[in-house]
């Protein structure tokens, strides 16, 4: 009986190249994870339920005390749901300038100064069955004046937090006016 | 019937798992006193929407959250930096004085005539003056209309439809029994959209139920049916917008919805609810 499995497995190894399905009488399992030569913890460690890669939670509100407050409370939240919050950033305000008219004119009545502030909260591998309880927990907790967006983190969110340099920029541009950069040749190694 | 020979069926078992497959039907003759074989009972799968509105303002403080507020106010303005404004004044009262006193210098009356930072502070105080808050005390008619979303604004509510189950109508959560080929997610969609209308707007959170409830049905329709009785899986919603466009739903406080469901059902819901 162990020689038909042993040569059984031979020849499961020589037909198929890579990891191989092949008898084994290990646990009483039929196959063997990744292969006969790979540890099995390696597959147990891995998560049983699918998970969300990256997820940024974005909060943009008026009221600058209130907003950081809340984040501190997401943040809170999510670590006490064993969430692996990964990073929290604030990007700089957009402000706003309304100018009020009076009626019938272009006379300026009143001018409004208004900053929306935002933090950002980052979360990295999260299950995608905690993730209805954490939205719950997020739409029930939301205080007044603060909007929350959920959403998958794109490159562009990352150049957002970076304040571009002018100066090497305007060279940049002045280059490419002058006709691009000088292409020099590849010296030879001897 | 043959009695059972306890040593084959020994015999049988210890010989190890290779031999565990070949278990011929023919070697065991089950005795009437010995335990009978497992049958699986069937029954209803019932999918269960919750749809919660979330509070549109907050809550009222307590008495002594009000004195605290008030304290820490206090405390803040006394150990906090003057601002840009405050500044301004100080610089235009020190200006109007020296005015006053005939020591003033050009710049000084230049910056006299323009418009000081009293005058902005008096034309913003009218201005706030004028401006009216929404009212967070709601008209008792508006709170005590079961069927209007905007009562109990600082509180979370619940929708709660009649539904007849069997003979008698009871006060639940829109439900509905799932049918062939259907996932439970699909299930708990069409309840909704039966239970309240297409007009309703709702995010249904996930695919996993958030809750478990499991009832018998009465002996005559065991018997007639066959079916044990029901397993509902509740699903938690969101309200968004819309009508409910239907005969007899309430949007039920946490007390309403204790005293409105039975007591096992009611603990079963209050197992999920966040509030």
């Amino acid at each position: 009986m162990q020689s038909s499995v042993l040569r059984r497995t031979l020849l499961g190894i020589l037909k198929k190249p890579g990891p191989t399905l092949c008898c084994s009488r290990r646990n009483n399992t039929n196959y063997t994870i990744g292969g006969l030569w790979e540890p099995e913890y390696l597959e147990a460690m891995k998560s049983k339920v699918p998970l969300y890669d990256t997820l940024n939670i974005q909060m943009k509100g008026y009221d600058y005390p209130l907003l950081e407050s809340y984040q501190k409370f997401v943040h809170t939240i999510a670590s006490n749901m064993d969430i692996d919050v990964e990073e929290c950033w604030a990007t700089p305000p957009q402000n706003f300038k309304i100018n009020t008219f009076k009626p019938n004119s272009t006379v300026l009545d009143k001018e409004f100064k208004l900053s929306l502030y935002e933090r950002n909260v980052q979360i990295v591998d999260m299950p995608t069955t905690l993730y209805p309880i954490l939205l719950s927990a997020l739409s029930a907790s939301v205080p007044e004046g603060v909007t929350v967006t959920v959403h998958e983190h794109d490159p562009e969110h990352e150049e957002v937090r970076y304040i571009p340099d002018l100066e090497l920029k305007d060279l940049k541009d002045q280059l490419t006016l002058m006709g691009g950069p000088r292409v020099e040749k590849k010296k030879r190694k001897k | 019937m043959a009695l059972l020979k306890t040593s084959h069926f020994t015999r049988i078992l210890l010989s190890g798992g290779r031999h565990a497959g070949f278990v011929r039907p023919s070697a065991f003759n089950f005795a009437s006193n010995a335990s009978e074989p497992h049958i699986s009972k069937k029954w209803d799968l019932v999918s269960s929407v919750c749809v919660e509105r979330n509070p549109i303002i907050t809550a009222d403080l307590t008495d002594i959250e009000n004195k605290m507020q008030i304290f820490l106010s206090k405390i803040e303005l006394e150990q906090s930096k003057k601002s840009d404004h405050e500044l301004r004044k100080e610089r235009d009262k020190i200006t109007v004085d020296a005015l006053k006193k005939g020591n003033a210098s050009e710049a000084d009356l230049e910056q006299a005539t323009k418009a000081t930072a009293q005058d902005f502070e008096d034309a913003s105080q009218d201005e706030f003056a004028k401006f009216t808050f929404a009212s967070r005390k709601n008209d008792p008619t508006i709170d005590e209309d079961a069927r209007n979303i905007k009562r109990h604004l600082s509180k979370h509510l619940v929708l709660l439809t009649q539904q007849k189950v069997g003979s008698d109508s009871v006060w639940l959560l829109p439900q509905s029994v799932r049918k062939e080929g259907e996932t439970m997610r699909q299930t708990a969609d069409r309840a909704l959209v039966e239970a309240v209308g297409e007009n309703f707007r709702s995010i249904v959170l996930g695919n996993a139920p958030v809750g478990f409830y499991k009832y018998k049905y009465p002996k005559d329709v065991r018997d007639k049916r066959g079916v044990e009785g029901a397993k509902v899986f509740f699903f938690k919603a969101i309200y968004q917008e819309g009508e409910a466009s239907c005969k007899d739903f309430v949007w039920a406080t946490k007390e309403e919805l204790g005293k409105k469901t039975k007591q096992d059902y009611f603990k079963s819901v209050d197992q999920f609810l966040l509030f």
